[in-house]
């Protein structure tokens, strides 16, 4: 039985390999958005990519726990991956699924302006039902965004927004991986599950692709290995997306390639609404801290005007507050950790403040935050899909395995015990820049 | 006895409760013993033995009349008697007992209207004191949420990280729920002084129970308490049996008109020893008093009677519209508090500790959300109060104990 099983499955194997030769491997190393729909399929027709891209209504994860009713593209928030080639054609169907006029809007692209999708300026809006011909030739190459150009207030806030990327022709250098974050804020009430859009300034939810920690999937690598970022960015504010351990260099903007010679060492990308970035580094093993450095950033909701407990005592008072409240903590006389420690009950669809585990214990970060893990043999993924199904939350792909010695712990007075840390076995990859150590 | 009828209330119980064992556990249990302590009430029923004496009295056929004289002159005696009888005494005495029957009947219906008050009064002085009780416990809790506040917030201002205002405010709101405490304990204790005085025993001697109960299932619709007042209440009935009463005694004064005339026997003894007998008569002559102003009298006593009885119809209606429209509004306000607002407010208390939990808000908008809480169940009492006078105030107008649907229990 079960060497009958092996046999069938290669035989499906012997068979399906054929059909994979067939399809001919792109001249770049496709690009994934952890926690994306996809890349977006095309068909060539009359000498031009044709992709059909569905504006609508969807119900949208941002971790597990809170949903949202969003407004995307073919089911998700950011929509599927466009990638293409510079020098392409390429002819896109946009069908307004929503009951209010849509557009999309190219950012970045050189395309003839009537294309350009701005309601209004450059056309009418897409009605209802409607479906509207985008068609241009790529002259760039680079990190590109599409997003709603109709209502952009509202439909952009709910999520309608893409990656636009396009390779270039002949590729200076090649990457080993090459990740894509989109950047968002949103207000979504806490307890309450659409997105807010009236609101100018006071955002609580800040995500990456859409998702907020402790729901977004990791960045996989193996140590050594040459890693792109591209950031982009349709939020309300400047980030500052810091990683840990790593320095890099930002090679490209929404603007064009930077120049080898104007390029410098960074280890926080700093930038705004409607920007792109592209970064590259080579990977250091361990698990590294990815996140905005704005201090809310990394959070999710949180209360504007709570009382600021800190350094009051509560106790005694706390008790007399309970018997009219039964199950009432006093909190934050330390800090803003012990709502993390006590996994107290929160309102319905309302993600904690802080959150998500590690290896070491509860990690008590959210929104923009998410874990680069480089590992010794971490997998190779072929696919927006194939990498979706098998990483998706911080947990996924395991802890980075420190080499003994090489992990902070509590100093003893015994000098028996109390031994520094064993020089690390692991052979660390040579980086062009030290790593260095961070705190956040 | 006669007033347990027309009150509804069997307060002729035989020996007295000994202290410490008073059940206060009903209203009715609580009317019982106002009966047999409330030292007015025991007036009442004093006037009642002293109205059946009356009527015994009113009843009563005239007595003869004997006159008897003897004269003596040496030897020599003569005497002489005779019996005469009130001829328009016993002409007119079925008319006499009438109307004493009547106005024992009209007394007694009068004593049994004020028996009625009095049982109101213990019956709203009963349901006032268990509510204010009730009200005391909730405003002490409403009084706690703010003291937490101000502790609080004067140890969030010894950590310097509240102002001199926010601090003010809550603790002069802190301040402020101390008074209504305050209050709310004075009032309590002046229901039960009160609840002790028209039961006629000191508060020491009795303790109440926790809550008033709920709602009957059903109440009686208006029209069947206006019948019901119409053949029941005691005020009417006695104002009715009073107007009846004077037109018979109207009657009897116009037969009285007649000169009074008393016949009877005469018999005599002579000094030789003969006897005589023979009728003998005695009539008044109607020179001066010709009877007009005692028939005036009862005329105009007939008047007033009429007139009392159609200013209380006038009155007994529409007052009992209003505590019915009272009592509908007690039972539906109490109904929606207790199954809508009661538990609204429970959810609203229960979110805002998840939003706590969570740091979406804080420990003075969690305490506020409990006090909004405490207001609503302090509503449910004070309208389940209402219901319970209303229906107290109902059972005075008609005259006893208001129709029971089949499945309710009487408190
Ligand atoms: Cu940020």
């Amino acid at each position: 039985m079960k060497l009958s099983l092996s046999v069938l499955l290669l035989g499906i194997l012997a068979l399906s390999i054929p059909l994979q030769a067939q399809k001919p491997s792109p001249p770049y190393t496709p690009v994934i958005m952890p926690n994306g729909v996809g890349t977006l399929p095309f068909k060539m027709v009359n000498g031009a990519k044709e992709f059909r891209l569905t504006v609508e209504k969807i119900r949208h994860e941002i971790a597990p726990g809170m949903v949202v009713n969003a407004w995307g593209y073919n089911g998700g928030t950011p929509g599927p991956l466009i990638e293409v080639v510079e020098g392409d054609r390429v002819r896109i169907l946009v069908t307004n699924k929503l009951s209010a006029p849509a557009a999309v809007h190219w950012h970045g692209l050189f395309l003839p302006s009537g294309m350009d999708g701005v309601t209004g300026l450059t056309q009418r809006g897409i009605r209802p039902g409607e479906t509207f011909r985008y068609e241009f030739t790529l002259k760039q190459h680079g990190t590109f965004m599409y997003h709603s150009h109709a209502d952009e207030m509202v439909q952009i806030g709910l999520g309608s927004m893409g990656f636009f990327i396009v390779h270039p022709k002949k590729p200076a250098r090649k990457v080993d991986r090459d990740y894509a974050i989109m950047l968002n804020e949103w207000y979504v009430e806490p307890g309450a599950s659409t997105p807010n859009p009236n609101e100018m300034t006071e955002f609580n939810l800040f995500t990456f692709n859409s998702r907020a920690f402790p729901g977004t999937a990791p960045l996989v690598a193996r140590p050594g290995e040459r890693i792109r970022i591209r950031l982009g960015s349709v939020a309300q504010d400047f980030h500052a997306i810091h990683l840990h351990g790593h320095s890099f260099k930002i090679t490209a903007t929404d603007g064009g390639d930077i120049p080898a010679s104007a390029q410098w060492p960074e280890t926080t990308v700093g930038f705004g609404p409607g920007q792109t970035r592209d970064f590259e580094f080579t990977a250091t093993a361990g698990d590294w801290a990815f996140h905005c450095h704005l201090r809310h950033h990394p959070m999710n909701a949180m209360g504007h005007g709570i009382p600021n407990m800190l350094g009051v005592d509560q106790r005694d008072v706390e008790d007399s507050v309970r018997k009219q409240v039964p199950g009432y903590m006093g909190m934050g006389k330390e800090g803003m950790h012990d709502m993390q420690d006590m996994g107290m009950e929160g309102p319905e669809n309302t993600l904690p403040m802080m959150a998500g585990d590690g290896p070491f214990g509860p990690v008590g970060m959210g929104g923009m935050f998410t874990v680069l893990k480089v590992h010794p043999g971490m997998p190779k993924f072929a696919s927006q899909a194939e990498y979706s199904a098998k990483v998706r939350l911080p947990g996924d792909m395991g802890w980075y395995p420190n080499p003994p010695g090489t992990v902070a712990g509590p100093v003893t007075e015994d000098p028996k015990t109390d031994t520094p840390p064993a020089t690390p076995s692991i052979k660390v990859h040579e980086t062009p820049a030290k790593p260095k150590s961070h705190s956040h | 006895m006669d007033l347990a009828r027309r009150t509804g209330i069997a307060f002729n119980e035989s020996s007295d409760p000994s202290p410490g064992t008073l059940d206060l556990s009903t209203a009715d249990s609580a009317i019982r013993l106002g009966f047999l302590h409330n030292p007015q009430t025991r007036a009442l029923l004093a006037e009642a033995d002293l109205a059946r004496a009356e009527r015994g009295e009113g009843r009563a056929l005239p007595n003869p009349e004997a006159d008897f004289a003897f004269r003596k002159n040496g030897g020599e005696s003569h005497w002489e008697l005779s019996v005469l009888g009130d001829v328009n005494g016993l002409l007119l005495y079925p008319w006499k007992r009438g109307a004493a029957n009547t106005r024992y009947r009209a007394t007694l219906n009068r004593l049994a209207a004020h028996l009625s008050e009095q049982k109101t009064q213990v019956y709203n002085a009963y349901f006032s004191a268990i509510a204010a009780t009730q009200i005391q416990a909730f405003v002490a809790n409403t009084a706690a949420t703010w003291e937490a506040a101000a502790e609080l917030s004067r140890r969030q201002r010894q950590a310097g990280t509240l102002n001199a205002l926010d601090l003010a405010e809550t603790e002069a709101a802190a301040t402020e729920a101390r008074l209504a405490l305050r209050s709310a304990e004075g009032k309590a204790s002046e229901e039960r002084e009160n609840l002790a005085r028209v039961l006629g025993l000191p508060s020491s001697a009795w303790s109440l129970p926790d809550s008033l109960p709920d709602p009957l299932p059903e109440d009686p619709a208006l029209g069947e308490l206006e019948a019901l007042a119409k053949g029941r209440n005691p005020g009417l009935t006695a104002a009715r049996e009073e107007s009846h009463a004077a037109d018979q005694l109207r009657a009897l004064a116009s037969l009285e008109a007649f000169p009074s005339l008393k016949a009877g026997i005469s018999v005599e003894r002579d000094e030789a020893g003969r006897n005589f007998m023979g009728p003998a008569v005695s009539a008044e002559i109607p020179l001066f008093d010709l009877g007009f102003a005692r028939r005036a009298r009862s005329r105009a006593e007939g008047e007033l009677a009429r007139r009392r009885l159609t200013a209380l119809e006038s009155r007994l209606y529409p007052e009992i519209r209003a505590r019915h429209q009272a009592l509908g509004v007690a039972r539906r306000n109490h109904e929606e508090v207790r199954k809508t607002l009661i538990p609204l407010r429970e959810t609203a208390t229960a979110e805002a500790l998840k939003q706590y939990n969570f740091m979406l808000t804080g420990v003075y908008r969690l305490l506020a959300a409990r006090r909004e809480e405490l207001s609503a169940r302090i509503l449910g009492m004070e309208s389940l109060r209402d219901y319970w006078i209303a229906r107290g105030e109902l059972e005075r107008l008609v005259g006893g104990p208001l129709p029971q649907p089949a499945s309710g229990d009487k408190p």
